[in-house]
């Protein structure tokens, strides 16, 4: 059901920016620690003298600064959402609707490779994208934890169920990208709807948390399920990791009944 | 034994719109084309752009589902068994796109990788077609038209495959290296394997081809052996006469005889023996007759069908 030359083909085309990425997330995770380590104190004094709006402390959860607090903040801050979507969204948009806008699809499908295969493959290096950069920013956190002395505030078992979240949801974007890219001929409308799922999601969910009135549509957004302070807090909910899985199995089911069944004709 | 077997195959798409129409409306690619390609030819597919040459092509390889009609390929469902298919056979797209990024010998690997079938052949189609080793191990955005059709075509051939699918094959080959190409094509016959080559250079179709199939408007409009039909076409013959004219009347084949001064021009069709006999004994200064041509056979069958697909682009806007 996989093709392993297209997997390695795949990881070895993008071994370079993923590093990259895995290299960035890392440094990312590695600063949450660091930060708590050498500014916790000040930055907690700062945050109860009432100069910081309530609002932005909800967005920040509310403890911002213990060390899970601090890496819970970490994990949901935009520039981490930002590093850790642009693999499993980017590619996924691109693998099939970009192959097949140049015209390489073709000579993909023109060797004993059937579209489920094709696509099951492509949905495993993007999932594979996912371990690989949660699993750089976890080792980030934990080096940064171990180095400044805070590691004792955090749980390894939560540290890993916080990772298993995260790969879900970057898994269902991801799903959900890749669904996408099956569907259309073109690149531009296979990355348009990915990226609104992506970005529609994400606003949904900050301005939820900002703003109680607008907190209604959270649900809908795949960020309302990635629960970091829950988690670390040792209050992780089953439903949020099954939401994840469902929309990933759901995406997944429609590409692999899309896709076969769509006529491939001439690249115009 | 059959290699391609279709049978009524027919595709239809939908057009997003039509003008003064409501909804969408079915633009006919190909309608009931029925063939048999058989095991050792090459068989030519003739069209012009848009005449449903490479829609045929993708319904035998899978690429696209049929609207009407069935295709079997070494014998295996073109639908159902598509990837089977794919296992035995090679295929050259037209206009082939490559990954631009590889080198040339890494992409031929990784296509290689994905047959699951070893290159026998790549080394002497690589020499063949002049792709030396320094040319392999260039980063395929630094070729030419030229040599990335070469690489098309040692990627479709390089794993010896049952049937070679190829569409356009020659598109962008100097002479020298259409030459070179045609001989490998000549082998591949001759060691039983079959060709199914879509083209619209007719000369290539002529100096490779066993049997043609020509399409119009997604249509079959010939179906022949090349030379039965090029044999078949009328061509022209004007002699410089030295002496009294002959007479061509009720002489088989010839037709439209007119003697202008000393020139005499006629057409002749099919064995030229009855009309060189009648010359026998007269006095000649010139003769040229016209070789047959399978452009003027294509030329001749496209004027004729010309109204005929006036009509049908009619009923498909009616409907």
């Amino acid at each position: 059901m996989i093709s392993v030359p297209l997997l390695r083909h795949t990881w070895r085309t993008h071994r370079v920016r993923l590093a990259i990425i895995a290299l960035s997330l890392g440094a990312w995770g590695f600063l949450m620690p660091v930060i708590y380590a050498t500014f916790g104190h000040e930055m907690e004094a700062l945050l109860n003298s009432g100069i910081i709006p309530d609002a932005f402390l909800r967005l920040m959860g509310a403890d911002p600064f213990s060390i899970n607090g601090s890496v819970a903040l970490g994990a949901v801050h935009p520039i981490a959402i930002a590093l850790e979507v642009v693999y499993p969204v980017g590619f996924a948009a691109a693998a099939i609707a970009g192959e097949r806008q140049r015209g390489t699809l073709e000579v993909l499908l023109s060797r004993p490779l059937s579209r489920r295969t094709l696509y099951v493959t492509l949905l495993l290096a993007v999932i594979g994208a996912a371990i690989v950069t949660t699993t750089a920013t976890t080792i980030g956190t934990v080096a940064g934890a171990v180095l400044y002395h805070v590691a004792g505030g955090l749980d390894a078992g939560e540290m890993v169920l916080l990772g298993l979240n995260t790969v879900l949801l970057l898994a269902a974007l991801g799903g959900i990208s890749l669904a996408a890219s099956a569907s259309f001929d073109r690149l531009t409308p296979a990355i348009g709807i990915a990226l609104a799922v992506t970005l529609v999601g994400y606003v949904l969910e900050i301005l939820g948390t900002l703003w109680p009135d607008a907190a209604f549509p959270q649900p809908y957004s795949l960020f309302h399920y990635l629960r970091p302070l829950e988690i670390l807090g040792g209050k992780a909910s089953a439903g949020d990791f099954l939401v994840l899985a469902g929309v990933l199995v759901a995406s997944t089911a429609y590409g692999l009944w899309r896709f076969p069944r769509r006529d491939l004709a001439a690249p115009t | 034994m059959s290699v391609i077997l279709a049978e009524g195959l027919t595709k239809h798409f939908r057009a997003r719109s039509v003008p003064g129409r409501r909804g969408p409306a079915a633009v006919r690619a190909l309608d009931g084309v029925s063939l048999e390609v058989r095991e050792g030819e090459i068989f030519g597919f003739l069209g012009p752009n848009g005449a449903g040459k490479s829609t045929f092509i993708r319904l035998l390889l899978g690429f696209l589902h049929p609207t009407a009609g069935t295709a079997a390929v070494l014998g295996l469902d073109s639908e159902r068994e598509s990837v089977a298919i794919r296992t035995r056979t090679g295929y050259l797209p037209g206009g082939i796109a490559l990954y631009d990024g590889l080198t040339g010998e890494r992409h031929l690997d990784y296509l290689a990788e994905l047959s699951g079938r070893p290159p026998v052949r790549r080394a002497e189609l690589c020499d063949r077609l002049e792709l030396t080793p320094r040319t392999l191990a260039r980063p395929i955005r630094d070729y030419s038209r030229g040599m990335r059709q070469k690489i098309g075509i040692v990627q479709a051939l390089q794993h010896d495959p049952e049937l070679a699918i190829l569409d356009e094959p020659s598109e962008g080959l100097d002479p020298p290296m259409q030459r070179a190409f045609y001989s490998i094509l000549d082998e591949v016959r001759a060691s039983g394997r079959a060709v199914f080559l879509s083209s619209h250079v007719l000369s290539e179709v002529e100096r490779v081809c066993d049997r043609v199939a020509i399409v119009r408007a997604g249509r079959l409009v010939a179906l022949e052996d090349v030379a039965a039909l090029v044999a078949r076409r009328r061509r022209g013959v004007t002699a410089r006469l030295a002496g009294p004219a002959p007479d061509l009347a009720g002489v088989a084949g010839v037709s439209e005889v007119a003697i202008e001064g000393d020139v005499l021009t006629c057409a002749l069709s099919g064995d030229p023996g009855p009309f060189l006999e009648a010359l026998r004994g007269v006095s000649l200064a010139d003769l040229v007759i016209e070789p047959g041509r399978l452009e003027d056979v294509f030329l001749e069958l496209y004027a004729g069908e010309a109204a005929e697909e006036a009509a049908h682009e009619a009923a498909d806007v009616r409907r």
